[in-house]
């Protein structure tokens, strides 16, 4: 039988992760500084394959900078309040070739356990977020300064929502995605 | 920043979103997808000259990218290469500020 302990197991982060919706339309509201450090923070405390930590964390706040980043970003919808910018730092991790996804494969392991860490802070706070990874890398990594061997590669757009909580769409766990012991195929019954 | 200024920054963010999305997309269907948008790219600096906005290092930008953008059909390493390099300097410009 799939899916056993969906509808019983309940605890304040479990919860959060429930209920956490990804953000694209952002209102003009600022956010307060601390709350942007914080969800940069729990980005950069996320686990990291071998303890390398590779990943360096750019927070954006500055309106030409965000517009600039904007301007380089198709996968954004609307001006956020602020970015973190998840970037990797090839020099920590020499014996990797960024061009071979057979020997880069943990890194992008790392990208995900730190943008999530930061949609959950975020959250918290009560402020949208989302991950963005259609932007030009080169355009962006020049705009924030980057030296050619740390390459960014995801953008978590961050900002106070321009949409109506009613629009926010219900998030359904698919049945036959968690198995116990064995994976069983779906039946038709 | 005056208008003029405002203006110009405005149409150099729309030419380098349409450069950038031009580079993600190359090599991805429709074949004739990235072309449209670096034809997008041309266009805004076009607008920008026939505004009498552009100063020489946008006109420069803009003359001869027609027939760049024409010879990158169906190229996908030259038309990725032309995009980035649209991006670069379109990123260098929005750097620097509106020309006074």
């Amino acid at each position: 039988m799939s899916d056993p302990a969906v509808a019983s197991a309940s605890s304040p982060l479990l919860e959060a992760i429930r209920g956490r919706r990804v953000e694209r339309w952002f209102s003009d509201e600022r956010l307060a500084e601390a709350d942007v450090m914080a969800i940069a923070e729990a980005a950069a405390r996320a686990p990291s394959g071998s303890g390398f930590r590779p990943n360096i964390f750019v927070a954006v706040t500055e309106r030409d900078q965000i517009r600039n980043l904007f301007a380089m970003s198709p996968g954004m919808f609307s001006h956020p309040a602020a970015m973190l910018a998840i970037c990797i730092d090839w020099t920590v991790l020499p014996y990797l070739r960024p061009d071979d996804p057979s020997t880069t494969h943990p890194t992008w392991f790392d990208i995900g356990a730190a943008f999530e860490n930061a949609l959950l802070v975020a959250d918290e706070a009560g402020i949208g977020a989302c991950p963005v990874t259609s932007f030009h890398r080169a355009g962006a990594g020049a705009i924030l300064g980057l030296p050619e061997t740390t390459v960014p590669y995801v953008l978590v757009t961050l900002g106070h929502s321009a949409q109506p909580q009613e629009y926010r769409m219900p998030k359904r766990l698919r049945r036959g995605r968690i198995h116990r012991d064995r994976y069983q195929e779906a039946s038709d019954g | 920043m005056d208008d003029r200024q405002r203006t110009e920054r405005a149409f150099i963010e729309i030419a380098a979103y349409l450069a950038s999305a031009a580079s993600l997309s190359a090599g991805e269907p429709p074949s004739y997808g990235n072309l449209r948008l670096l034809e997008g790219v041309q266009r805004v600096l076009d607008a920008l000259i026939d505004l009498d906005i552009a100063d020489g290092e946008l006109r420069t930008l803009a003359s001869g990218l027609g027939e760049e953008v024409t010879g990158s059909s169906g190229d996908v390493e030259r038309s990725q290469a032309l995009a980035d390099r649209l991006v670069a300097a379109l990123v260098a410009r929005l750097e620097a500020g509106p020309a006074g």
